[in-house]
């Protein structure tokens, strides 16, 4: 993670046009609710402007913490190729050791920071101040729904060990597709909201957050989340001995 | 040319292997679409003249899907290959060879972008059908001639934003900031029309109008099919940039060999 941290800040100029890009992708959300909203309604449904630019924050910042667990979908390839022994043989986590490997660091922690001034400008520009306690609880939440998120993609990584290559299997369903920077969950019909909610939780990235931040819902909407990401992590637990299990490798 | 029509096809047998993940590209389609369509429709009961039909609208959406999943992720991968190349010294290899480095890069990913655009264009056709009707042929041929110069066009960008890499250490800040700013500017998001008017102007002034927003126009009616001129305009003036930044370029190329 420290040798990560310290190969980005050789090159600032790049971070720094980084920062900006990723500032600009908030914008960008701003800017289409902001022109949508101006076709004669002040909000849509339960969601004022204010709320859909807050969901812009969080969802960007999900989106980019999520991109932290990108190493997992490499898992695969270790599997095929026998690199796993590599981490099997060293004192570490296996698991963690292949997340960290690729882990940007760098992305986000400027995130994160980036995020935080995107809550601030809101504040400045929308002129509605946030609770800090509010504010702790939303960040904390969509960082659960990133982890839960985050262990669909250690699954599909998993089944590499019976099924061969199951890489192609992460494009099935991206949740950019969703777009959870842009549109609140709760706008989908009620068996797409189930499923973004339950069973692949787009929903704890961005809208649940906002939510919560808004003082729209209560601790309450931990409690799904919770659920699903303890479920995922008895499964995975299960899955991950019974692969090791089965796992062989000549090393060479 | 044979060369790089071989170049082409070979990327095309490369990209074919992996026929799951290609699979998957083309079913996510219309999930990303209904995704769309469903708070597009809110929008439409609350909102009043748009300008387009909530069809329309659903038509505009198809065709960005369609678009850029021909683009295939290579505004990612042209800054991504062209700096690996100049930053490991394996650009050596290619100038030794008797090619043209950037239109060899350019062989390849048109490779890639011609088997999404034969493959996805059944899937278009049915999804148009069912959100706007049956396409007009002529209309979709005018279509496919500027979504090729304006997915080109694209592709010379990123190209262009790749062999920066000869004069900075690294590129991708530069390529995600070009990214955001073009999110916006080619009406990928959102119709230009619907943005502020500063938005509008320097949406003008960019490129990226003609990768998403000019072929859409075109197969919608809402601009004329003359925008193509503008688009092979844009083509040829980046087409001379990346001829002039290579060749500034090539003369700060350093490899050791070996």
């Amino acid at each position: 993670v420290i040798i990560n941290w310290r190969s980005s800040a050789q090159y600032r100029a790049d971070y720094i046009a980084q920062t900006v890009g990723f500032i600009a992708l908030v914008a960008a959300t701003v800017t289409f609710w902001g022109s949508i909203l101006s076709f004669g309604s002040e909000a849509l449904g339960e969601w004022s402007l204010v709320e859909l630019a807050a969901l812009g924050v969080f969802g960007v910042c999900g989106c980019s913490l999520f991109d932290l667990t990108l190493g997992l979908t490499s898992l695969s390839k270790k599997v095929l190729t026998g690199d796993l022994d590599k981490y099997l043989a060293r004192p570490i986590s296996p698991l963690f050791a292949v997340i960290a490997e690729e882990m940007q660091v760098d992305e986000a922690v400027r995130n994160l920071i980036t995020a935080a001034a995107g809550i601030v400008f809101l504040r400045a520009l929308f002129g509605h101040r946030f609770d800090p306690m509010s504010l702790f609880l939303a960040a904390g939440l969509m960082l659960i729904g990133v982890v839960t998120l985050s262990c669909y993609r250690l699954l599909v990584s998993l089944l590499s060990f019976w099924f061969g290559d199951t890489r192609p299997l992460h494009n099935l369903v991206l949740i950019e597709d969703f777009q959870p920077e842009r549109f609140p969950v709760l706008l989908f019909p009620r068996w797409l909201l189930f499923g973004c909610t339950v069973i692949l939780p787009v929903g704890y990235i961005a809208t649940y957050p906002t939510l919560l931040l808004f003082g729209k819902t209560g601790l309450g909407s931990y409690v799904p989340v919770i659920g699903s990401l303890a479920v995922w992590l008895f499964v995975l637990r299960l899955l991950w001995r019974t692969a090791l299990a089965r796992y062989e490798s000549n090393g060479g | 040319v044979k060369k790089y029509i071989e170049a082409c096809s070979l990327s095309m047998k490369r990209e074919r292997a992996f026929v799951l993940a290609f699979l998957a590209k083309m079913l996510r389609f219309p999930l990303a679409l209904l995704v769309i369509g469903s708070v597009w429709r809110i929008i439409y009961s609350k909102a009043s003249e748009l300008g387009l039909t909530f069809n329309e609208m659903m038509a505009y959406y198809a065709l960005v899907g369609f678009l850029r999943t021909c683009e295939g992720g290579f505004v990612y991968s042209i800054p991504y290959r062209v700096h690996e190349d100049v930053r490991s010294g394996d650009l050596g290899s290619y100038l030794s060879r008797p090619i043209w480095y950037p239109l060899y890069v350019m062989s390849i990913e048109n490779g890639r972008l011609l088997l999404f655009a034969c493959s996805g264009l059944p899937v278009l056709i049915a999804v148009l059908a069912v959100v706007h009707g049956i396409p007009d042929p002529g209309r979709l041929a005018w279509f496919l001639i500027s979504a090729l110069a304006g997915l080109t066009v694209s592709a010379l960008t990123s190209l262009l934003i790749g062999l920066l890499s000869f004069w900075t250490g690294k590129v991708f800040g530069i390529r995600d900031l070009v990214m955001s700013v073009s999110l916006l500017t080619s009406g990928m998001v959102i119709p230009i029309r619907y943005l502020p008017r500063q938005l509008q102007q320097l949406a003008d002034l960019l490129p990226f109008e003609q990768v998403y927003s000019a072929p859409i126009g075109v197969y919608l009616g809402t601009a004329p099919i003359a925008t193509i001129r503008v688009q092979i305009l844009w083509l040829v003036t980046l087409f001379f940039m990346v001829a002039l930044v290579w060749s500034q370029g090539c003369k700060r190329f350093e490899a050791q060999g070996g």
